[in-house]
């Protein structure tokens, strides 16, 4: 909200302090000055001055050349006001200013005449929205005085943070009534004295509550004969000030007093309401009304309205009706002042996509003893700008009698919360400049709050206050201890360590094995993303996942983050594409983050208090391009899935994963020749591959072929895994033999390696390792040539050839029967 | 070397020293070689002279004998230094031949790689706490109302709510109203974890965040670390020694504001400003001419949110904390954009 300093002296006139000064003192009691404008410095070098000659300008018919004078020296200018006259004091802007527009004076020539300076309209000014010719200025105002103090424009105005527990503070009352406090000033009680009125406002108008819940107490106002118009010019100014247009002098007055008191006015026009009625009342389902925005509504039975004897012409609290508008045809008025339930205001407001002064502050909570004073001061306001009559007496509605609230604070547990020394005069201090009233004994609570504060209210040590009708956010201890820290300043709290509890240890602290595996990703030449965990329906359809199991966003920013994520693969694909269109498709990428499905119903997600989807955490790696970077030594050979799958192993390992089985896969954004899923301890952990042409069509990815893998890192991080038992170095040299075969192309190495580890008579052998494989030109059709290294080795003795060859042979007919490899022997 | 009286061993010497000088000349080792073996060598020629010494006259041969190893040592050094001079010259040489050139790049054999930015700002942060004592606790990111809010002391339509801009979620059967939000700060980690443990507690809680929300300062999904401690008599004092801790060793010792302001959570609560990293407190755009940046949220925990969790107020007391990780890295590397950091532009990951 935005505060006017020239108008909070008014209200608290011993303000002495400097802007700066109440600038930091209202950031440090909590009310944030988010900026600050001088007003004045908008017109810094713009003066008053006197047109003294006025000549024709040579080169164009709808131009002058004016010279004027700002009161120690004159300056040409050319200028094409139709209004401007010799003579005639205006506003000059010099050379140099810079104008609230935006508009920067520089020297510049115009139609070939130099012209230094200008002479401004008002909307050059930021005084009004548009304006026909340059701003003329009384006769007897002397040349050269500052624009801003000529014109007023010598405010400040600070634009405050206001939290949403402090609406008393949305009011210039109430931030004078905060500075006064933090001041220690006394704020003068604000006054009304209107005149006697004539006739009886209750013969005016009936007004009925039928929906108490929602609106405590409603008070009317009636005047008559008023004369609706534009507003003087201190109205204007003022509101110009802290942002607001005006509109009328009667809105207006609404409008200051709202600004000025924080409470929302409505005035209607007392001769539309039907009946002259006011029922305050519930909406019937589906009822229409037409708000002063000019939006037909359809109403819910949740909305509370101002109605007259035959429809809603207001939404209570938020925004009056357009056929009871105040008008310039108006004559008669009905102003309104009035207590909302505050989150039913905010279920209309939210509901209608409406929010408005009215509705920002009611649903806060208004000041409930606020309301006599508000109208009484706005029908004074209306009075003095509109004229008219004051029918005598208020049509005040009573539903509910406001209750204030009341609380205790212990000194002691002050202390003890803050950190610092607090006794009981600097609470009485502290809450009494604050409008606090003390209460001296147990027995001054209400029955109502002995019951709700309970036995700590009793307490010796405990102080008892009754808060002011405006603290609506004040109702326990902590509420109190706040208020004493903030208003002495948390400066006066010390800062200290505390010391470290000294409980045993009984485990150990989580490892972070994201981090690790970041680690070992980098290790590798990686380069860590983080993206959006939004996917689109189209996204989810690359992935292969159902709509119905992903989990859909109510209020998605977009169609393409109308979903949560179920893979990070659709993000790296986007993220490859982006990169290709920048020539870049050499790439080792990896994210670590959550993915979202909705599991079965019994899944324990959906434990506790209520269902959620399963998250879980995964790793995702992208490998396109070339093996090794760009350089004067390597070649360009391209990566493929068996770098990919080196890739992973050294990822695994670093989970302590030495054996893990790679089945054919059928990941629906994988090609399906290279498909594979990662099985660790009989449990599926992900799966890589080359992506399926579809998908890099879909992502628009062309060039080299993109890999990528995905993990469960949740799984692989809660895996608790066997510890490696060291082995006895060997004291015997080993022995390696080597055999190549032909196999059929569709028999998987890992089955080969297998055969030969489970062959008979190989206690002896030590390892098997695949060393050459090839394929292609000169080998029988359907075969491929893969040579496997065995090395054998006795813990007790050196070998012979003979012990090894024997096992040899056992091995090699176990080849031939098990896998059908056909022996290359002899060379 | 005095007069060689034999004429023979005179004429050795002779040729010797013209041999030395030749091979010298043309720093060959191999020719100084030679020269070793064809005059001190066993048929060499002063091995040869020298069996002849027998030959000469009796009186004359004592003195021959002498002057012939007087000699051959002579001429031996010479050889030996001749050797050393060329081995040294050639040290030399193979020292000072022409550099390699090591200012060729390095034969990489995988790109750099890095650790995102946030993660790497997370990890910091995490280690910071962790040497205080603060574990490390995680929650779901699609939440339930009541732990995001309710239970945080955000009453349902309270506007309190709308200081968060909030992105809901509904299951796929849409059966029953259920108030799934996604969460908009990593605060419902600490209802999860006090409800879990109770009291004393001590976390840290880094993770992902949402708001419907999109533009260069704000981005839908975003991270925060979050921090509780309760315990018996925490007060705000150790709040603010922890604080202050952690923003010396994050940004280095500098000015450090508490200022009061409003979370539902807490009570009383503070917004921490540290001066102004850009400007030093002189005053700037990045700052707003204030000289301050906030940096945190904080506050002793309200006493609605321990009650929610079964923990009595009177007992225990509480401090917890929040911070916008991504607004951390941007003013550590000075990114100017925050849509930066979830694009997977190269250019931007390799340049951090």
């Amino acid at each position: 909200m935005k505060a006017s300093l020239n108008w909070l002296k008014e209200l608290l006139p011993e303000l002495a302090e400097t802007p700066e000064q109440i600038e930091q003192k209202l950031t440090d009691v909590g009310i944030e000055v988010e900026e600050i404008e001088y007003q004045a410095s908008a017109l810094e070098n713009v003066v008053t001055a006197e047109v003294t000659e006025l000549e024709p300008h040579p080169n164009a018919d709808r131009l002058r050349l004016a010279t004027v004078f700002d009161g120690s020296e004159s300056h040409k200018v050319v200028c094409g006001a139709p209004n401007i006259e010799k003579g005639q004091k205006i506003i000059f802007a010099k050379l140099g200013a810079s104008l609230p527009i935006g508009l920067t004076i520089e020297p510049r020539k115009i139609r070939g005449v130099q012209s230094s300076g200008m002479v401004c309209s008002e909307a050059e000014l930021g005084l009004s929205e548009e304006s026909d010719g340059i701003m003329v200025l009384e006769k007897d105002v002397e040349p050269g005085i500052q624009a801003s103090k000529a014109l007023s424009r010598d405010d400040i105005i600070y634009e405050l943070g206001v939290t949403p527990n402090r609406p008393d503070v949305l009011s210039h009352l109430g931030v004078a009534r905060e500075l006064a406090a933090t001041f220690n000033y006394k704020l003068p009680a604000p006054s009304v004295e209107l005149p006697s009125g004539t006739g009886n406002a209750s013969d005016c108008a009936k007004i009925s509550i039928q929906w108490p819940e929602r609106c405590s107490r409603y008070i009317g106002r009636v005047l008559k004969g008023v004369k609706v118009g534009p507003s003087p010019e201190w109205v204007v100014r003022r509101l110009q000030a802290v942002g607001q247009r005006s509109i009328s002098n009667v809105v207006d007055a609404t409008n200051l007093v709202l600004l000025e008191t924080g409470h929302p006015l409505h005035a209607f026009d007392l001769n539309r309401l039907n009946g002259s009625e006011i029922i305050v009342r519930a909406a019937s389902a589906g009822e229409k009304m037409t708000t002063l925005d000019g939006v037909d509504r359809t109403l819910s039975e949740d909305d509370l309205v101002i109605a007259d004897a035959k429809v809603p012409v207001a939404l209570a609290g938020v925004m009056g009706g357009a056929d009871s508008e105040v008008t310039e045809e108006t004559v008669d008025i009905l102003l309104e002042a009035a207590m909302f339930h505050a989150p039913g205001i905010r279920r209309s407001s939210k509901r209608h996509g409406l929010h408005t002064e009215a509705s920002h502050r009611f649903e806060r909570g208004a000041d409930a003893l606020a309301l006599e004073y508000a109208i009484e001061r706005c029908a004074q306001l209306v009075l003095e700008m509109a004229g008219g009559e004051l029918a005598e007496g208020a049509i005040d509605v009573v539903e509910q009698a406001f209750e204030p609230v009341q609380a205790y604070i212990r000194p002691e547990r002050a202390a003890r919360l803050l950190g610092r020394e607090v006794d009981g005069d600097e609470v009485t201090d502290v809450l009494s400049r604050l409008g606090l009233t003390q209460l001296q004994t147990y027995d001054d609570l209400t029955n109502k709050h002995q019951e709700r504060l309970g036995t700590y209210a009793k307490q010796s040590s405990a102080m008892l206050f009754q808060a002011p009708s405006w603290r609506v956010d004040l109702a326990r201890e902590e509420d109190l201890i706040e208020e004493v820290a903030r208003i002495s300043g948390y400066e006066k709290i010390p800062t200290l360590m505390p010391s470290l509890p000294t409980t045993v240890w009984t485990h150990a602290p989580a490892k972070d094995w994201s981090t690790e595996a970041r680690k070992t990703m980098v290790g590798l030449g990686y380069y860590e993303t983080i993206s959006l965990a939004f996917n689109s329906a189209k996204q989810l359809d690359a992935v292969g996942v159902a709509h119905s199991t992903a989990v859909r966003l109510t209020n998605p920013l977009g169609e393409e983050s109308a979903f949560m994520r179920t893979s990070l693969l659709p993000a790296q694909l986007r993220s490859a594409k982006l990169n290709q269109s920048l020539m870049r498709t050499d790439l080792r990428l990896f994210e670590i983050g959550r993915t979202f499905e909705w599991g079965a119903d019994d899944s324990a997600a959906s434990k506790g208090r209520g269902r959620l989807p399963e998250e879980t955490l995964r790793l995702s790696v992208l490998l396109r391009g070339q093996r090794n970077p760009q350089s004067w030594s390597t070649g360009s050979e391209m990566s493929d899935v068996f770098d990919l799958k080196a890739h992973l192993d050294v990822l695994l390992r670093s989970f302590d994963i030495r054996a893990y089985d790679c089945v054919k896969g059928n990941a629906k954004i994988l090609h399906p020749k290279y498909a594979t899923d990662l099985v660790v301890d009989g449990q599926l952990i992900g799966f890589f591959g080359v992506i399926h042409p579809d998908v890099a069509k879909a992502f628009d990815l062309d060039g080299p072929e993109v890999l990528v893998a995905e993990l469960d890192l949740g799984f692989l991080s809660q895996r608790k895994g066997s510890v490696a038992k060291f082995q006895a170095l060997p004291k015997y040299p080993s022995v390696a033999r080597d055999l190549s075969f032909f196999v059929d192309k569709a028999v998987a190495v890992t089955d080969i390696i297998g055969a030969a580890r489970k062959a008979k008579g190989q206690d002896l052998l030590e390892s098997v390792e695949l060393f050459d494989v090839y394929e292609g030109k000169g080998l029988p059709e359907g075969k491929r040539s893969i040579a496997i290294r065995m090395t054998y080795r006795s813990a007790d003795t050196t070998l012979t050839d003979t012990d090894v060859d024997q096992a040899l042979g056992v091995l090699e007919q176990t080849l031939e029967t098990k896998v059908g490899a056909e022996i290359r022997r002899g060379n | 070397m005095n007069e060689i009286k034999w004429e023979a061993l005179a004429e050795v010497r002779t040729s010797f020293l013209e041999a030395l000088d030749k091979a010298i000349g043309s720093k060959d080792e191999a020719e100084l070689q030679k020269i070793r073996s064809s005059f001190f060598g066993p048929k060499g020629q002063l091995k040869q002279l020298l069996r002849s010494v027998g030959k000469l006259p009796a009186e004359q041969r004592r003195e021959a004998g002498q002057e012939a190893n007087r000699v051959r040592e002579a001429l031996e050094a010479k050889l030996s230094d001749a050797l050393a001079a060329l081995e040294a010259q050639k040290r030399h040489d193979e020292l000072h031949g022409d550099r390699v050139d090591t200012t060729m790049p390095g034969r990489h054999l995988q790109p750099y790689g890095a650790i995102h930015p946030i993660n790497r700002i997370v990890s910091e942060l995490t280690n910071i706490f962790a040497r205080m004592g603060f574990e490390v606790a995680e929650g779901p990111e699609v939440e339930l109302d009541w732990y995001n809010f309710t239970a945080l002391n955000f009453p349902p339509d309270h506007p309190a709510r709308d200081m968060q801009d909030t992105f809901f979620a509904r299951p796929p059967d849409d059966k029953g109203i259920q108030d799934l939000v996604l969460r908009t700060h990593t605060s419902p980690v600490q209802i999860r974890a006090m409800e879990k443990t109770g009291a004393p507690i001590r976390i840290i809680s880094p993770g992902r965040v949402y708001r419907c929300d999109s533009d260069a300062s704000h981005s839908p999904m975003f991270h925060q670390i979050e921090g509780l401690w309760v315990d018996e008599g925490v007060s705000f004092a150790h709040l603010k020694g922890v604080l202050t801790s952690f923003i010396n060793v994050l940004f280095g010792e500098r000015p450090v504001r508490f200022r009061p302001s409003f979370f539902p959570f807490v009570e009383p609560g503070a917004e921490v400003d540290i001066q102004c990293a850009v400007c030093d407190g002189a005053g700037c755009r990045v700052c707003k001419q204030s000289g301050w940046m906030e940096i945190l949220g904080a506050g002793m925990v309200h006493p609605a949110v321990l009650e929610a969790c079964n923990i009595d107020p009177e007992k225990y007391t509480g401090f917890a904390f929040g911070l916008g990780v991504d607004r951390v890295a941007m003013l550590r590397w000075s990114i100017d954009d925050l849509a930066h950091l979830f694009r997977g532009d190269m250019r931007f990951l390799e340049q951090l």
